[in-house]
């Protein structure tokens, strides 16, 4: 990266830092505010926006999915909306439909109602309910941050961010995401259920009538500010190499798999997969206060990088195997050094 | 800064380097454990030697060597130095990544990469190097001490050893085929043995030298180390040492003397004097001279006698001059036509053709072997001895004059004769020294002859052997053994029986009709029947020619000396030695079909009990019935077969076998 690549940023390292970590820190706080525990979780959304990617959140419902959103798009100042996805949604109902529209002097024309993609914030709930159809209308606007109708283009304004969701207990009307959705992902996170103190708090907070809300932080340019100071933060060739043996390491038919992956592993994540990787060991770099990327910052977030991107085989998928088992063993097994 | 990351990184990457080391020594000591390991199992178990085993023990040290050169040369990345420090403090990769952004050059480095650098400059103070980079036991420790401690088990434990001895080490046996078979050698060294006493007289020094030699070859034939190959090479080392310049200048000489002889002969004063010089015994004709000059000197001598016999010794004495001087005059001769022809041919311009050099080449040859023989010639005395003789003769015919005169002119004539015979004593004193010495050259000269004779028939045995089959080199042993008086050993092959003894029933078994050796000859329809004319036959058919036993039986005419009308009964006599018609073709078929004979088969017996030849002479002549000695007729039997093969054209081949036949059955120790 050139030199005035950096200096695009505005101001020394030290300072893009700083202020980084100040305004992310006050960002936690209000978040924290609201949402009880769920630290990992909010860190994981955090790092998505600011990685400038999506996360698919996986936990049984009513764990404040949609409050975490809310507040997030109330805090970073952004639109959200949300979509409850059902099997007979259909794609327009997510990006939009062209509408007879009758005008001043009574004549009828067509004119491109906006769907609720057309936002900052998208929480997309039950996400695997919806027919593969539907959440194919989802991709298109995930990965080039653009709505097609009636062959005409429309870009969406950024920050574009999708929080999907699915509940991985019922499974029965499900439409399981396809791979190459699941790749537009940056993130995959397994919300678990809060802790008994913590569901003491929730409680205490959602029954008593006391509103909580939370302060706004920063606003959207600086959002986009801080995205592009993310990328500025150097990785050194070493650890650059290990976050792509890491990967390596997903895939059976590689030297570096470990004997899990080669028994349970049907496919290992793609090239996209590093590209997540990398971006979000930035993000979790500058929120600890450095300029470089450390191989500890590869290993904080390669679990959720990588998760949703390996693929069991039927073995892997007969045994019960967990993916995070097997990155567990990834991570311990590859030496930091080449 | 920069400084201080690298001292950092260098300092950890020396500790790693050092642990590798370690390691790798290690690691060779086990190698070497095990090797030493092996070689004292090999040594306790008496497979290798104190000293081999000291070798490869010492060998045994390159693997540490090993170890260690390949863990100091192998490659250490600092980034994974850098990396390994990075964790074990706990850095984030702070050095890791500060000494790879300082390894880019200051202009591509981009404001990050700096904040990074100075970053981690802050926490390089609490940088601890050992826990990156630990001194640790080797992980081939615990295996280096198992080994250690088998190689100890089996430096202490003693094998229980077998004490046999060893077989001892013996000379590898070489295969040597030996040139001749024991009865050839004991032949062929009886026959030296009486050569090597007549050399032995001489006082020769190369005589004596060659005696020797052939005593050493004769002892390697009786050893059995001469192969064919080996005994040729040695046989033709002694020729070309002895008798490649032997001087044969007395050759010569014997054949003017009886050339001489002829001159005087026909007196009846030097009769005695002609027989001295025909016989070549030079110590005799001094001895003759002498007495002619004592019965000149008492006028035992007739006038005219002395007349005749002056002319003789005149005649005499310029053969003798003649003689002395011939060499001198061929020598002379080639040198005056050698110059001649080379003054010729200088004087072509065109300078000279193939055929000229060759000639001229051909002259120097000629001229240098002429001056060579003069110079042997000159040397031997014998020049001088002529000398003497033609003076000592001259002086004999003066006397022989002087005496003549004595009636002319008393006083002179007897101070003439006094004086005469004054000198004639005189020279006839040196001559006979100097014939003297000359006979024993000529007979050492004549000793080393039959010694190369020896050499030759050796030799030419040898030969033939390679021509012959197994079965004739079998026949020929039989025949050997049968000549010598021994039985043939049980087992022989005995077809192939040969012609010495008679036949013998069972013989003829193997060989088919028509096909008869020399006893069968004896057995077709009006052959003499293994009678003694039918050994004679065959004797007489194998001598020219009839190699490997061939008998005279195959052609017609053949063998039949005794048989003569076609009525043999086996009592004929056959013709004798020397006159049979070998195998050549004679007459026509005997026409037996109009005859009232009837074919008859009559086996010889080749293990029958008859006596060989030799044994039937030496026991007539012990019977009393025989009126020589077997030496006796021997040599006499043997001089007729040696003027038969001078005399006529017998091929050399033939010559050969009888000879050979000729020693076998020649008289041996006290035989008479």
């Amino acid at each position: 990266m050139s030199k005035a690549a950096a200096k695009k940023g505005g101001g020394a390292p030290e300072e893009i830092v700083r202020a980084f970590r100040e305004d992310l820190g006050r960002i936690q706080d209000e978040i924290g505010k609201v949402i009880v525990g769920q630290e990992e979780i909010v860190q994981g959304v955090i790092t998505c926006i600011m990685a400038d990617g999506h996360v698919l959140l996986e936990g049984v419902p009513g764990l404040g999915k949609t409050v975490l959103v809310n507040t997030i798009s109330h805090v970073m100042d952004l639109q959200f909306e949300r979509i409850q996805f059902t099997p007979d949604l259909q794609p327009s109902d997510i990006i939009g439909t062209r509408m007879a529209v009758e005008d001043e002097r009574g004549s009828m024309h067509f004119e491109f109602q906006k769907g609720p993609v057309f936002t900052n914030l998208l929480l997309a709930d039950e996400i695997n309910r919806a027919t593969p159809k539907t959440q194919a209308a989802l991709l298109e606007s995930m990965a080039e941050r653009s709505v097609t109708v009636a062959s005409t283009t429309h870009r969406l304004e950024p920050p574009f961010f999708v929080m999907a969701t699915q509940n991985p207990l019922e499974q029965e009307g499900t439409y399981p995401l396809p791979e190459a959705q699941l790749d537009r992902f940056l993130f995959k996170l397994i919300v678990r259920f809060p802790s008994l103190d913590e569901l003491d708090i929730i409680m205490d907070r959602t029954t008593r009538g006391v509103k909580v809300s939370a302060d706004k932080v920063i606003d959207r340019e600086r959002l986009l500010e801080m995205r592009r100071q993310v990328r500025e933060v150097e990785i050194a060739k070493p650890v650059q190499r290990y976050a792509l043996r890491l990967l390596r390491a997903t895939h059976p038919d590689m030297d570096e798999a470990t004997d899990m992956v080669r028994q349970f592993v049907r496919n290992g994540g793609s090239p996209r997969g590093a590209q997540a990787m990398l971006l979000a060991a930035k993000v979790n770099a500058m929120m600890d206060g450095r300029y470089h990327v450390g191989p500890e910052d590869i290993q904080a977030i390669m679990k959720a990088s990588l998760r949703h991107r390996v693929i069991l085989n039927f073995e892997g998928e007969a045994e019960g195997v967990q993916t995070d088992d097997i990155l567990s063993e990834i991570l311990k097994k590859t030496s930091v050094k080449g | 800064m920069d400084k201080r990351i690298y001292n950092l990184i260098g300092l950890a990457r020396l500790r790693l380097r050092l642990q590798r080391v370690m390691e790798g020594v290690v690691t060779g000591l086990i190698a070497s454990c095990l090797v030493w390991m092996v070689l004292l199992v090999l040594y306790k178990t008496h497979w290798l030697a104190a000293d081999a085993m000291w070798s490869w023990a010492a060998g045994g040290v390159v693997f540490p060597a090993i170890g260690l050169v390949w863990a100091f040369l192998h490659r250490i990345e600092h980034s994974d130095v850098a990396m390994a420090l990075d964790t074990t403090n706990g850095l984030k990769g702070r050095l890791t990544s500060a000494y790879c952004f300082l390894e880019l050059p200051p202009d591509e480095r981009t404001p990050f990469m700096e904040a990074a650098i100075r970053e981690s400059e802050g926490h390089l103070d609490g940088v601890r190097v050992a826990p990156s980079s630990p001194f640790a036991i080797p992980r081939d420790a615990l295996a280096f001490v198992l080994v250690g401690a088998a190689l100890g088990l089996v430096l202490v434990f003693r094998p229980p050893v077998v004490q046999g001895t060893l077989p001892p080490i013996v000379d590898p046996v070489v295969d040597v085929k030996p040139a001749f078979d024991d009865d050839q050698v004991d032949i062929e060294r009886e026959k030296w043995q009486e050569l090597r006493e007549e050399l032995a007289k001489s006082e020769d020094a190369e005589a004596q030298a060659l005696a020797g030699e052939m005593d050493e070859l004769f002892d390697k034939l009786d050893q059995k180390k001469l192969d064919k190959e080996k005994f040729l090479t040695e046989v033709d080392e002694i020729q070309n040492k002895f008798f490649e310049d032997k001087d044969d200048g007395w050759k010569p000489l014997l054949e003017e003397l009886k050339k001489v002889s002829d001159e005087v002969e026909k007196n009846k004063h030097t009769e005695d004097l002609a027989k001295a010089l025909e016989s070549g015994d030079l110590d005799k004709v001094a001895e003759e001279l002498n007495k002619l000059a004592d019965k000149i000197d008492k006028g035992e001598i007739s006038d005219r006698d002395l007349e005749a016999m002056a002319r003789k010794l005149e005649k005499m004495a310029s053969k003798f001059e003649d003689e002395s001087g011939r060499l001198d005059k061929m020598l002379k001769d080639k040198e005056e036509e050698l110059e001649a022809l080379r003054k010729k041919l200088e004087a072509k311009k065109e300078g000279m053709s193939d055929k000229e050099r060759k000639r001229l080449s051909r002259l120097e040859r000629d001229l240098k072997k002429l001056r060579k023989k003069s110079s042997a010639f000159g040397k031997s005395g014998k020049k001088r001895a002529l000398k003497r003789l033609s003076k000592a003769t001259k002086e004999g015919s003066k006397m022989a004059r002087s005496v003549k005169k004595r009636g002319k002119g008393a006083a002179k004539g007897k101070e003439g004769r006094e004086q005469a015979q004054k000198d004639f004593k005189q020279n006839m004193g040196q001559a006979s020294k100097e014939l003297k010495n000359m006979d024993k050259q000529v007979k050492t000269g004549q000793s080393m002859d039959k010694a190369q004779a020896q050499i030759n028939d050796m030799k030419e045995q040898i030969r033939r052997q390679g021509q012959q089959g197994e079965q004739q080199v079998a026949s020929r042993d039989q025949f050997n053994q049968k000549a010598s008086g021994q039985q043939p050993k049980p087992g022989q092959p005995q077809g192939a029986q040969p012609q010495s003894g008679q036949p013998k029933p069972g013989a003829q078994s193997e060989q088919k009709p028509g096909q008869a050796n020399g006893n069968k000859a004896s057995q077709k329809p009006g052959q003499a029947n293994g009678s003694k004319s039918g050994q004679k036959g065959g004797e007489k058919g194998d001598k020219p020619g009839s190699s490997g036993g061939s008998a005279p039986g195959d052609k017609d005419g053949e063998g039949q000396d005794g048989m003569k009308g076609g009525q043999a009964d086996g009592e004929t006599k056959g013709k004798g030695i020397g006159e049979g018609e070998g195998d050549r073709k004679l007459g026509d078929a005997t026409g037996l079909k109009d005859k009232k004979f009837e074919d008859k088969k009559v086996e010889g017996k080749m293990d029958g009990e008859a006596p060989v030849k030799s044994e039937v002479i030496l026991s007539a002549a012990s019977k009393g019935f025989a009126t020589q000695g077997y030496k006796d007729v021997f040599v006499e039997y043997k001089d007729v077969a040696e003027e038969v093969l001078e005399s006529e054209e017998v091929p050399p081949g033939y010559q050969f076998y009888v000879r050979r036949y000729f020693d076998m059955i020649r008289p041996r120790g006290d035989g008479e």
